[in-house]
């Protein structure tokens, strides 16, 4: 292991022990701990919510209620990894529950609020769009599994345990999302073609 | 004739019928025993007496071996199923005059005609060898065997009782059972097999 | 039209909720603390042990069980056990039994095939001797 790579783990162990101790503190109700795990998490929660709902404003909702409802579960995370794990559920769950109240399954205007900031500007800016666009009519739980697939790195077997769903039903629900993806992409593109010719 | 006289007719011709009823049924089983004298002059000693209860452990036992690559066994259990009785005396002697004709004659006697059929006979009067086989039938079915084999040093008998299949005994192969069929049978001065 | 796993992974990338979030997070819990909707659920430490009992019935009802069946499944592993062993060692006893039975049945055997190898060999003599073919050389004859 060259001595980036050992720096890297070593400061990855020390952040997992950071985190662990800031669960620890929060749990017995130190404010400035909570607000340490908010910290951490925040980025993958409001993703999950962004991409999800495609909404600014109603993703940071949905992230605070998250983490409101973190708070008051509190005593029942057992460790880190059942903080990350709890979070992706919830938060799926709420943006599913969210997603059906307002039956959100419209295609998005091209006039949409400009995009939240990112680390790395996309590559070819129409195409994310179309993208945003055709992921927004994808029924509810083919449009999670796709974001904890590809956001989240997600494996098949913890997609179905976040989303309580069997995990050959996880496969098959990727498979076709994708498949979907890609026909509503292709649609997409011919629109403008014609629209330019 | 008197009544006295009468009655003991009638006694005698009962005895005479009882006694008959039980030859016709025990025909087929010789009475070997009188042989069993030979036995302390004799230099090796083949004694088999195979019916009933032991008889029945030995077909059963027969009919558990491994017919696999040997034909005869499969020979072994068709032959044995049928049989209710092995009997085998063989005496062989150092020298010849050891038993007498009246030994054979008493065995030769229980063979008589019409219920034992003498098929085979041969005769050496150079080597003093005679040599029989008797079938008892019942019916169109054979119910017993006897070869009597009468040698200068050598005195043999073998009855057989039940369906008894000649040619498949006669066509069995010299080695059929294997090595662990090796002899049991009661000998005076040296162990192994009366085989040729 | 075709893109890549990585494109979707660029797609879904994470974004930031932006300045500020984390504020507004603990503004909100510190405003639902507040109205009295939410208190922190915290860790026991340990007092209120009788009351901390309560709450875990269900973990010390599900620890009991699971006791008692381990118990029920160590017993009857054990009777299995027992009863296994009980019934080898009458078979055991059974076979002893019938060693002398099985010796005899083995004896008798052994004594037929000689008697019938003996019936063999005069019987075949005895054919020689009156110059009648041997049923063997006929059926292998035959299979010639």
């Amino acid at each position: 292991m060259d001595q980036e790579a050992a720096n890297q783990y070593a400061g990855g162990q020390e952040g997992r022990l950071e985190l662990a101790l800031a669960l620890e503190r929060a749990s017995a109700g130190d404010s400035n701990a909570f607000a340490e795990l908010v910290r951490e998490h925040q980025g993958m929660v409001f993703s999950i919510a962004y991409h999800y709902l495609q909404d600014r404003s109603l993703a940071e909702d949905l992230a605070q209620e998250v983490f409101l409802e973190l708070y008051q579960n509190l005593g029942r995370i057992q460790s880190t990894a059942h903080l990350t794990f709890w979070l992706r559920r919830v938060t799926a769950n709420r943006c599913i529950d969210q997603g059906r109240k307002k039956l959100r399954r419209r295609e998005l205007a091209l006039e949409e609020s400009p995009e939240p900031a990112a680390d790395d500007p996309p590559s070819d800016p129409l195409l994310l769009q179309r993208f945003r666009q055709s992921l927004a009519v994808l029924p509810e739980r083919q449009r999670m599994v796709v974001i904890l697939r590809f956001q989240e790195g997600l494996g098949p077997a913890e997609i179905a345990e976040a989303l309580e769903m069997p995990v050959n039903t996880v496969k098959s629900t990727l498979h076709r999302s994708l498949e979907e993806l890609r026909k509503g992409l292709t649609r997409k593109l011919r629109e403008v073609r014609y629209a330019f010719f | 004739m008197n009544h006295k006289t009468r009655m003991l007719r009638i006694f005698a011709t009962l005895i005479l019928c009882c006694m008959t009823a039980r030859g016709f049924g025990q025909g087929a089983k010789l009475q070997l025993d009188n042989l069993n004298k030979l036995g302390d002059k004799a230099a090796r000693v083949t004694d088999v007496t195979l019916d009933g209860s032991l008889l029945s452990f030995a077909v059963s036992l027969i009919e558990k071996m491994d017919e696999e690559g040997d034909k005869d066994i499969a020979q072994l259990k068709s032959i044995i199923k049928g049989l209710q009785g092995i009997y085998v005396k063989s005496f062989e002697f150092d020298a010849p005059g050891q038993y007498s004709k009246a030994d054979v004659e008493a065995i030769r006697a229980q063979l008589a005609a019409p219920r034992w059929t003498r098929i085979v006979q041969s005769s050496d009067k150079h080597t003093n060898e005679h040599d029989e086989i008797y079938l008892l039938k019942n019916g169109e079915h054979v119910a017993g065997v006897t070869i009597l084999v009468a040698e200068a040093r050598e005195l043999t008998v073998v009855n057989i009782v039940g369906e008894v299949p000649i040619d498949k005994i006669a066509a069995l192969e010299r080695h059929f059972g294997g090595e662990k069929n090796s002899s049991k049978s009661k000998h005076k001065k040296e162990s192994g097999h009366d085989d040729e | 039209m075709h893109f890549s796993d990585d494109d979707l992974r660029a797609a879904l990338k994470r974004k930031d909720p932006g300045e500020g979030f984390t504020q507004r997070v603990m503004a909100r819990v510190e405003q639902a603390k507040a109205e009295g909707k939410t208190q922190p659920a915290k860790k026991s430490n340990g007092s209120g042990f009788l009351l901390g009992w309560w709450k875990l019935r269900p973990a010390w009802a599900l620890a009991v069980a699971a006791i008692l069946l381990l118990g029920f499944a160590w017993g009857g592993y054990e009777y299995a056990e027992y009863r296994h062993q009980q019934i080898a060692q009458q078979e055991r006893q059974r076979l002893e039994d019938l060693k002398p039975q099985q010796e005899e049945a083995e004896q008798a055997r052994d004594q037929a095939i000689l008697a019938l190898r003996i019936a063999r060999s005069k019987l075949n003599h005895v054919l020689e001797q009156a110059q009648i073919p041997v049923p063997a050389d006929k059926i292998r004859r035959q299979r010639l």
